[in-house]
């Protein structure tokens, strides 16, 4: 009886038991020489999860989002994505790469093939997509980003925010699984930011599993649903978005809110 | 001063001397650039292991003249068992101290590129090979063709040394049609004339790449600069 009279209750145990976390981290630890920048961490994030990281500073945020697919190696614990132990084998990795995709703060397009190029380069040489496919493909995500106009031009002609949205494009193009945002706003001016952030709301609102590490808390709120606090290499706070905004536990969390708010 | 009838008659001889310059020039610039890639990555990698017989590698070259490099790998290999014509003893000589100064260039080239790129590459999915040959060689090499196109105009100057080996390229050529003819200034002049030239081949060569470089770009920013217009 007390499963039927609680909807929320069975949707937990679901999330919890039946559904396989896309992300599973446990006992992370990583050192940068003698800076230990990630101390035990735990991470579970499910399908559909929009999880955004925040922090001040140096608090590892990056460098979590990073571990997740090893460009950055860490000394303990394990990462398990989409069922695969990424540190075990180079199998695993490969296919973790290939099935989640990555932006980046200063967006690393590459600066001497086309728009069109950059987004089919990995599909046809990793996924070995017959190469009109791929440029298809290519034309339909950079209709989505907004850069219909920018097919064919090249990455140093484009502003940061086209740059960014050709980045995400491009990840997207591998069909991922999971997206991985590094600060993809931070290095834009405050008129473009928008248009990226748009773009993010529109995939998360399609239900992609996304990890995002991000100042913008005014994005947080509308866009995710879960958000974790870092500092000083440790997750300080793992909630709901409301609950975190509303009513965070530890007084860390307070101070940053208060500053940042 | 000048006899044109001494260099008519010899013009055949000169052109076909020349031939065997450019071969020499050719091959060495060829192995040379596969050698400097391959080596000018190794230099690079964070391991010792590959990074300190590159460093021997080039530093030897480097602090040692060619004529000797030349002289060892033809007279003093063979003792090793390594016997070889002259034509291939100058043609590894050539390629491995070439491949020395390009594995230089290419390094400088590889630090430039940023590291996001790489890393751009691995989030992708993209392997290490992968990564080299469609993300960072082609940057790299987009950014040094003009010291490439130098060190290679140097490569053809160096080339005269082979007729220390008794090769028919130009240098050998005039010396024995200056012997033949008591003629220095034609027998000479001629092959300078002809070095000079391709070396402006090169010049014109490695001037209308940059500036077809810059243009396709210039057009991009015209092209664009229009249509904010329109």
């Amino acid at each position: 009886m007390r499963w039927g009279a609680s909807p929320h209750l069975i949707l937990g145990i679901e999330r919890g038991i039946l559904m396989e976390p896309i992300v599973r981290i446990r006992g992370l630890n990583k050192s940068f020489g003698k800076l230990h920048v990630l101390k035990d961490v735990e991470l579970d994030v499910y399908e559909s999860d929009v999880l955004v990281l925040c922090g001040p500073s140096g608090a590892g945020k990056s460098t979590l989002l990073r571990c997740i697919n090893m460009l950055e190696h860490f000394q303990e614990g394990s990462i398990e994505v989409l069922g695969k132990d990424i540190k075990q084998t180079r199998v695993n990795l490969n296919f973790v790469r290939k099935n989640s995709g990555m932006v980046f703060q200063h967006f690393n397009l590459f600066p001497h093939i086309s728009v069109v190029d950059n987004v089919t380069l990995a599909p046809i040489l990793v996924k070995k997509v017959p190469k009109h496919e791929a440029v298809e493909k290519a034309k339909k995500l950079l209709d989505l980003v907004g850069l219909s106009a920018k097919y064919d031009a090249f990455p140093p002609q484009l502003s940061g925010g086209q740059k960014q949205r050709v980045a995400i494009a491009r990840a997207l193009a591998m069909d991922p699984k999971l997206m991985l945002f590094d600060e993809p706003t931070s290095a834009l001016d405050p008129e473009m930011i928008k248009e990226v952030l748009d773009v993010m709301t529109k995939l998360a609102r399609g239900g992609m599993t996304m990890i995002i590490v991000s100042h913008e808390m005014g994005f947080a709120r509308q866009v995710a649903n879960k958000i974790g606090f870092l500092d000083d290499g440790i997750i300080i706070e793992l909630t709901p978005k409301d609950e975190f905004f509303n009513n965070p536990r530890s007084d860390r969390t307070k101070e940053f809110l208060s500053k940042i708010l | 001063m000048l006899d044109m009838r001494m260099i008519s008659q010899y013009l055949p001889d000169f052109f076909e001397a020349l031939l065997e310059t450019l071969k020499v020039a050719a091959l060495s610039g060829i192995f040379s650039l596969i050698i400097g890639t391959v080596v000018g990555i190794l230099s690079t990698m964070k391991s010792g292991f590959a990074r300190i017989p590159v460093g021997i590698y080039t530093g030897f070259i480097r602090s040692t003249p060619l004529l000797v490099q030349l002289y060892f790998v033809h007279y003093g290999l063979p003792i090793t068992g390594l016997m070889l014509t002259s034509f291939q003893s100058a043609i590894v000589a050539f390629s491995l101290n070439s491949g020395a100064y390009i594995s230089e260039i290419v390094r400088g080239g590889l630090i430039a590129i940023d590291k996001g790129q790489a890393e751009a590459s691995k989030a992708l999915g993209l392997s290490w090979f992968q990564t080299m040959r469609k993300v960072i060689l082609p940057q790299v090499f987009r950014n040094i063709l003009p010291p490439l196109i130098s060190q290679f105009s140097y490569l053809i100057k160096d080339t005269s040394l082979a007729a220390v080996l008794v090769i028919p390229e130009l240098t050998y050529t005039a010396r024995k049609i200056a012997a033949r003819t008591y003629m220095p200034f034609e027998s000479f002049g001629v092959p300078m004339l002809m070095y000079f030239g391709i070396y402006l081949i090169l010049a014109l060569l490695s001037s209308l790449i940059s500036r077809n470089q810059k243009s396709r770009q210039s057009d991009a920013k015209r092209w664009f600069g229009l249509k904010k217009v329109v």
